[in-house]
């Protein structure tokens, strides 16, 4: 048994230790706006934060997460629309979509340490998170849209 | 061939035969829409369907059926603007992608299935007439309500007046849906138009996409369900053992069930054998599917195979004579004659699509009745597959279409349904089956390998007068590789049987056989060379390696003659209006001939494909020989009306990214009998660093839409390829990049 909490809500499940958090967010907790796209921390598609850092669900086995504090894309905008979601409608950036809760995560994260950043921090923050539809111009300018509003 | 296939066959063949063809391509497809009509709207309550593609609640809400499927490139959002166009409605629409019914059958395919960029050509007519019909009848029912006229009353903005009398489409949906609608509408004109071709109109499904809400086949659950991994065989293999006890050793795990190999009565000879393990959660599947440790057995010729004996295979093709594609004056006597000749071989690997959610489906089997939840671009092919295995009548069986992460051509193919169905059945339980990246990537269906020969003649004025061009390699229609039940419902068509007797594979000489470029004297020719490597279409389909194998020869022979390359293709073109002017512009947007910055070099393609001329010209610099640093893409096309402006450019974006691929990352290596890729960390895509900047020019028209998504790649990797020339002098003849030691900078 291990008790986590998950978007403000406390949560405790009865799966192996070893069993990747993504896994559990998505079949055991039904929070699959969490998606699986390559399982060893190459795609970004299933990164959520925990205790405030920016992780892959993947890598992560859910017997370390006891008391951990985890945000998915369900909780991003505990309060209507966090301000990169709206950038992402406004821009128009979703293709297929499926990579998109894992890019708003890793935006939204930078954003919070770093409201305004370059191009260049662009690139680093979100060098983990592939589009293979190749909406990447639009997510750069998302984010800098995101970053002037807020 | 088991007794399934041929009854199903000889079903399908008279079927299609009362009921004409399709056409693809322009070559005639049979016609294999559904058996029965589903109801359009099978999840919704109250409310009414107007026609196939609209649903009007009472609160005002409209439902737009989308015949398409929404894999990202925006059909969606396109489609409803035709249709919204001519409806009058407020424009904001849930969409939904029902399947089943003739409605949905794309016109140009003759099926349920998007793909060939054939969403906004084979519906523009369909969908713009469906809504003025919708219109009619919302109009129709207020005029018998008031007792008035109806050309009396107008719509707009999902609402009918007439004089001080107002109603709500919402209001009137129940009564309009029993209207008959006039059969053939007059449609706007181009000059009434407020929605088609005007930007602003975003994409209806992004709030879902950005919230997470947004539902694929692989996020849906239903009662009772349990989950699958699956281990297939690599390729030509069998299964030799596995490990049932220490599969269900792991906690959660309950069956490991054979499909393929040992179930040939179902398993015909279309999928690859596979161990399936289902369990309580994907984990204890994936762990129950590692615990099984299945072996496989391939018989020698394939598990030695390796990029080398390819290659070798590829280029004895090429010595061959090859089967003739197209023959135009007189090749032989041209060449013989020529005062001077050029020659080079160029090679393309397998790429796999590699969309990021990976291949999955959900299927229910309950004896009487299957229900299947899929991201597909397939859904008409899933029914046909679904009644094989099955045996249930069409009208027994439903498949739900949700949002697809990702298509490419690679979800054309429904194999993880069968799969799914075939789980389903056996351990009489719904499952959803997800195959992990490593079995998606590696043990399915990729872009095949291909070889050409160029060579043209020039005479002793310097023109060029004799231009051929033979490709090698696996046909996707004539290789037994591409093992597909979808394939085998072809069996019988003229479209294959003139593949077979000419021995040219369609989509093999897709791009080449059809150049716009004017010489007197083309030799075109395929040889069909099989490895046991699954293949199937990739966004651009031949295109994709012939348009590299032209472009990149073109630009060979002007400098050889000394030639520009822009002013040699002019040349060539100057008979084909369309392809001229987007030559010709994307050269004049780039600044071709102008001055450049000290160590940049341009680099021009250029390709006519679903009837969508395109032209890139790059400008890059090479650091070290190894780097490369793209500065500038100027990309130009024709695709006719650009019915969404937002999403036209969402496209040309991805085909940047795409391009980057193609040249610089995507391809495979085969060892031993495997593809040696396997997941990510070994095939590499391009990153939000390496992304280029772009613009994209529109040739002014009023023609009708073309084609844009499958087009919007296969000329960056000879662009970029000539400009690594006209920078370093280094020819580059086969691809990707990374295997010459070039990366993207
Ligand atoms: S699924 Fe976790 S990084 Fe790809
Ligand atoms: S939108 Fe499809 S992978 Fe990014």
């Amino acid at each position: 048994m291990i008790t986590l909490t998950v978007n403000g809500q406390s949560h405790t499940v009865d799966v192996d230790p070893d069993t990747p958090l993504l896994w559990v967010l998505r079949d055991t907790l039904g929070l699959t706006g969490t998606k699986y796209g390559c399982g060893i921390s190459e795609c970004g598609i299933c990164s959520v934060h925990m205790n405030g850092e920016l992780i892959n669900s993947c890598q992560k086995s859910i017997g370390k997460c006891s008391g951990a504090d985890v945000v998915t894309i369900e909780g991003l905008g505990a309060n209507g629309l966090h301000p990169i979601q709206q950038a992402f409608i406004d821009e128009n950036v979703s293709q297929c979509g499926i990579c998109i809760p894992g890019q708003l995560m890793a935006a939204a994260h930078m954003l919070n340490s770093n409201p305004e950043p370059t191009d260049h921090e662009i690139d680093v923050a979100m060098k983990n998170n592939y589009c293979r539809c190749g909406a990447y111009t639009r997510i750069r300018a998302a984010i800098h849209a995101a970053a002037s509003s807020a | 061939m088991t007794e399934i296939t041929k009854i199903t066959r000889r079903t399908f063949m008279a079927t299609s035969a009362a009921a004409g063809g399709g056409i693809v391509f322009g070559l005639p497809f049979p016609k294999m829409g559904p058996k029965f009509a589903q109801a359009a709207f099978k999840d919704l309550t109250g409310g009414a369907e107007i026609n196939a593609y609209v649903h009007v609640a009472s609160d005002n809400t409209i439902t737009f059926g989308c015949p398409a499927t929404e894999m990202g490139q925006g059909s969606g959002t396109s489609l409803w603007m035709m249709f919204a166009e001519e409806f009058e409605c407020k424009w904001d629409a849930v969409l939904d992608f029902p399947t089943g019914r003739p409605e949905y059958v794309q016109p140009l395919i003759g099926l349920q299935l998007t793909g060939g960029s054939t969403a906004t050509p084979g519906f523009w007519g369909v969908l713009r007439k469906a809504g003025a019909q919708a219109r009619h009848m919302m109009i129709q029912a207020a005029a018998t309500r008031w007792g008035v006229d109806a050309s009396q009353c107008s719509a707009s903005d999902s609402m009918v007046t007439s004089g001080d009398k107002k109603a709500t489409y919402g209001e009137l949906a129940a009564a309009a849906a029993g209207q008959t609608p006039p059969e053939e509408p007059t449609l706007k004109t181009p000059a009434e138009w407020k929605i088609i071709g005007k930007p602003g109109f975003d994409r209806l499904d992004s709030l879902l996409k950005v919230t997470g809400e947004c539902q694929y086949s692989s996020d849906i659950s239903v009662p009772g369900m349990v989950h699958a991994a699956i281990r297939m065989v690599p390729f030509g293999g069998k299964i030799l053992s596995y490990d049932t006890a220490a599969a269900k050793r792991v906690k959660g795990v309950r069956d490991v069930i054979v499909v393929g190999a040992e179930a040939p009565a179902i398993f015909l000879d279309n999928n690859v054998p596979a161990v399936i393990v289902t369990a309580d959660s994907y984990w204890q599947a994936e762990k129950g599917a590692k615990a099984a440790n299945v072996q496989f057995g391939q018989p020698k010729e394939f598990a030695e195979l390796d990029s080398d004996k390819i290659s070798s295979a590829l280029h004895a093709g090429l010595a061959a004579e090859g089967s003739q594609a197209r023959a135009d004056g007189d090749y032989p006597a041209a060449i013989g004659s020529a005062s001077d000749t050029l020659s080079a071989t160029y090679e393309v690997p397998y790429m796999s699509h590699s969309p990021l959610e990976t291949m999955n489906a959900l299927a229910d089997f309950r004896g009487d009745s299957l229900e299947c939840w899929i991201s597909t671009q397939d859904p008409g092919a899933g029914y046909i597959v679904a009644e094989m295995i099955t045996g249930l009548p069409q009208d027994q069986i439903y498949i739900h279409q949700t949002y697809t992460g990702g298509g490419f051509g690679r979800r054309v193919e429904v194999e993880y349904l069968e799969y799914a169905i075939e789980a389903s059945m056996a351990v009489k339980a719904p499952v959803k089956l997800t195959y992990s990246r490593e079995e998606d990537m590696a043990n399915h269906f990729h872009r095949p390998t291909y070889a050409a020969k160029m060579t043209a003649g020039i005479d002793s004025s310097g023109e060029v007068t004799a231009w051929q061009h033979h490709i090698s390699g696996p046909g996707i229609w004539l290789s037994p590789m591409r093992s597909s039940r979808l394939k085998n419902l072809f069996a019988g068509s003229d479209f294959i049987n003139g593949q077979i007797e000419s021995g040219v594979d369609f989509h093999s000489a897709q791009g080449a056989k059809d150049i716009g470029y004017n010489f007197a004297n083309i030799d075109v020719r395929y040889t069909q060379v099989d490895f046991p490597v699954p293949i199937v279409f990739l966004r651009g389909v031949g295109n994709t390696q012939n348009a590299f194998f032209i472009e990149s020869f073109m630009d060979e022979l002007a400098d050889h003659i000394g030639q520009d390359p822009f002013e040699l293709r002019q040349k060539l073109l100057a008979d084909e209006p369309r392809m001229l002017a987007t030559l010709e512009l994307a050269a004049e947007k780039a600044n071709w001939g102008g001055s450049l910055p000290k160590g940049h070099a341009h680099g021009i393609a250029f390709h006519n494909s679903f009837d969508s001329p395109w032209c890139d010209v790059v400008e890059l610099s090479v650091r070290g020989g190894k780097r490369v640093n793209i500065h500038k893409i100027t990309r130009a096309v024709d695709c006719g009306l650009v019915v969404n402006p937002d999403q036209f450019d969402a496209q040309v974006q991805a085909g940047v990214v795409w391009g980057l691929a193609h040249t610089f990352l995507t391809g495979h290596t085969v060892k031993a009998g495997e593809l040696a890729q396997k997941n990510f960390d070994t095939y590499k895509l391009p990153r939000i660093s390496q992304m280029a900047e772009y613009e994209v020019h529109t040739v002014p028209t009023k023609n009708d839409p073309t084609g844009i998504g499958e087009p919007v790649f296969h000329t960056m990797a000879p662009a970029i390829t000539n400009a690594i020339f006209a920078a370093t002098g280094k020819r580059i003849r086969s691809l990707p990049l990374n295997r010459h030691g070039m990366s993207l900078a």
